[in-house]
């Protein structure tokens, strides 16, 4: 089996470095990930490594890195699925500075817990800690992030840190 | 008993509204190792849905790390997994390395090799005595944590430190092997396989081991797979997958060593696979203490940077110091993934460059978070007595989990 002609048929986006064994495949519409992901899923990578998401200015890169366990020639292949989205724009910006980190809008992508069930805490990860939105998840909740961070998605490169509001929000909960 | 495939689908159309079920928190305090919840569902004392909570000691070590030089990162990772700090350290170290162009000399592989297998030992024999602790037996637990000491001294002879040794770096290994070392490791081996005869009798073939572990938990070979279980809890379960072994790094494609894999998946099965598994790192020990090539410990574009007073150091005590290229690293832009097998399973690195003093995103995942998936299905269907076997034997590591 050819690896390379067969991931050339999911998508025409496809980054290989053979030296390190790592394969990258790039998918731009979201629509077309959960093809993508079944046709990987019947070449044999049958498991989730990592669920995670890169911050770049404009958009938010989510990467589903996935390997194989039960296909011999797969083992050695870590192979990263890629969907770069868009990041919306900012509605209200009054409204933004209410909170002690600037609020900013998630983005949605599909989720694949449905292909792979074992992405099901990383995507509850990368959802709470860059503000990617799985659409489909079963259970998508906060995992490790205590509750005064919610919302403010703090893996994003423009996260800051406000010490004097994040004491008047505790002060808050006090006084409830 | 959880005789049906797991589905996603299970975890919406369990209802556990009303009445009928009680609630039962397990935790935060210390269940058994560390800080977690278990949000239990129980009908009458069997468990009908299992919802780990984590997150109770998460330290943000990716964020810490992406606000840091590149080489300040290595004592962050180690002391969050503190039972595989060695495992830890190397993936990091490799992962770096693919991105700065970097292969360390032979000597200094089959080092980090010695000092990984040394370590996988102390790993296991903590996992066993945290498992004898939850069967309530203190003996096993005061037996495999004194058994650990041997190993730390021979970490802390080789690399100055007991646990947080911080002792691989880009390039290579800190320090050379001291004299009498050869000789030290070999009594401590000896020692520890006369031990293990001792834990075969005392804990291992016990009859009341084997009645409360065997066909408890059974994970069967499709879900270990689905779920993306690691580990020797993913080779209890009769998958043969090691990362030594498909995608070698360090000395391992030098060395002779087998994978035991087992067949039930139970409880029992995951006690007896540590047990195989430290035979065979005894074994490539041996193997590495006998074969141990001559030469630099350290790739000679480190080696390189070194100034006179360094060099006449490390000729002299054979000790690696830190030249200043070390904190104003940059690695040139790229992405790198690094995959070890640590004593827990596999630990996976994902590092992306763009140039810059810092790293641009650092995302590392953990045998204890993998191992998560677990809870939420194995345990359904047992009886609540036999949550705590579950738990122990999967050798569950909660700061490791929440980073």
């Amino acid at each position: 089996m050819n690896i390379k002609d067969e991931l050339l048929k999911i998508s025409a986006n496809v980054v290989i470095d053979e030296k390190k064994a790592n394969y990258k495949i790039i998918i731009e519409d979201p629509v077309k990930i959960f093809d993508a992901a079944s046709s990987l899923k019947n070449l044999g990578f049958d498991h989730v490594v990592s669920v995670t998401g890169v911050d770049y200015p404009d958009k938010v890169e989510v990467i589903w890195h996935v390997s194989s366990y039960s296909v011999e020639d797969l083992k050695g292949i870590n192979l990263a699925l890629t969907l770069p989205v868009k990041k919306p724009e900012r509605v209200n910006q009054n409204e933004a500075q209410g909170n002690f980190a600037s609020k900013k809008p998630p983005v949605t992508v599909p989720s694949l817990v449905k292909i792979w069930p074992s992405a099901i805490f990383n995507e509850r990860e990368a959802f709470e800690m860059f503000g990617i939105i799985f659409e489909g998840h079963p259970d998508l909740r906060y995992l490790l992030l205590p509750e005064e961070f919610y919302e403010t998605w703090p893996m994003r490169k423009d996260f800051t840190y406000n010490r004097v509001n994040l004491l008047k929000y505790l002060r808050c909960l006090l006084n409830e | 008993m959880s005789e049906k495939i797991f589905n996603i689908d299970d975890l919406q159309n369990i209802n556990v509204e009303g009445e009928k079920y009680i609630i039962l928190q397990i935790g935060p305090s210390h269940p058994g190792s560390g800080h977690m919840r278990i949000k239990v569902w129980l009908d009458g004392d069997i468990i009908v849905k299992v919802d780990p909570d984590i997150g109770f000691v998460h330290r943000t070590s990716e964020w810490l790390s992406e606000r840091r030089e590149w080489i300040k990162a290595i004592p962050i990772v180690e002391r969050i997994m503190l039972p595989d700090t060695v495992h830890a350290n190397l993936a990091y170290v490799l992962a770096v390395e693919k991105l700065l162009g970097i292969e360390p000399p032979p000597r200094a592989q089959y080092l980090r090799s010695l000092v990984a297998e040394i370590n996988r030992i102390t790993s296991h024999l903590y996992g066993i005595g945290i498992f004898g602790i939850f069967l309530g037996s203190s003996t096993v637990y005061m037996w495999a944590f004194g058994d650990r000491e041997p190993f730390i001294d021979l970490m802390e002879m080789l690399t100055g430190a007991r646990i947080t040794t911080s002792y691989i770096i880009p390039g290579g290994v800190r320090w050379d092997i001291p004299n009498g070392f050869k000789e030290r490791a070999e009594t401590v081996l000896q020692y520890m396989e006369r031990r293990l005869k001792d834990y075969e009798d005392i804990w291992v073939k016990n009859p009341v081991v084997q009645a409360r572990t065997i066909n408890v938990g059974v994970l069967k070979k499709e879900d270990a797979i689905s779920l993306g279980v690691v580990g020797p809890n993913l080779r209890a379960s009769g998958v043969y997958y090691d990362t030594r072994k498909h995608q070698p790094y360090a000395a391992y494609p030098n060395l002779d060593f087998e994978v035991p894999t087992m067949k039930n998946g139970d409880a029992y099965d995951r006690l007896l696979i540590r047990v195989e598994e430290i035979k065979q790192s005894i074994r490539m020990i041996r193997q590495i203490l006998k074969d141990l090539p001559e030469g630099k410990i350290i790739a000679d574009q480190i080696y390189n940077q070194l100034n006179p007073v360094m060099k006449k150091n490390y000729e002299e005590k054979k000790r690696v110091m830190f030249p200043a290229f070390m904190i104003h690293m940059r690695p040139p832009p790229g992405e790198a993934t690094a995959k070890v097998e640590a004593g827990r399973g596999e630990i996976f690195f994902y590092i992306k460059s763009t140039g810059d003093k810092y790293p641009y995103r650092f995302r590392w995942v953990t045998p204890s978070f993998r191992n998560l998936p677990f809870f939420t299905h194995v345990a359904v269907g047992h009886r609540l007595a036999d949550l705590p076997t579950i738990y122990g034997s999967i050798d569950y590591f909660p700061p490791e989990a929440d980073r």
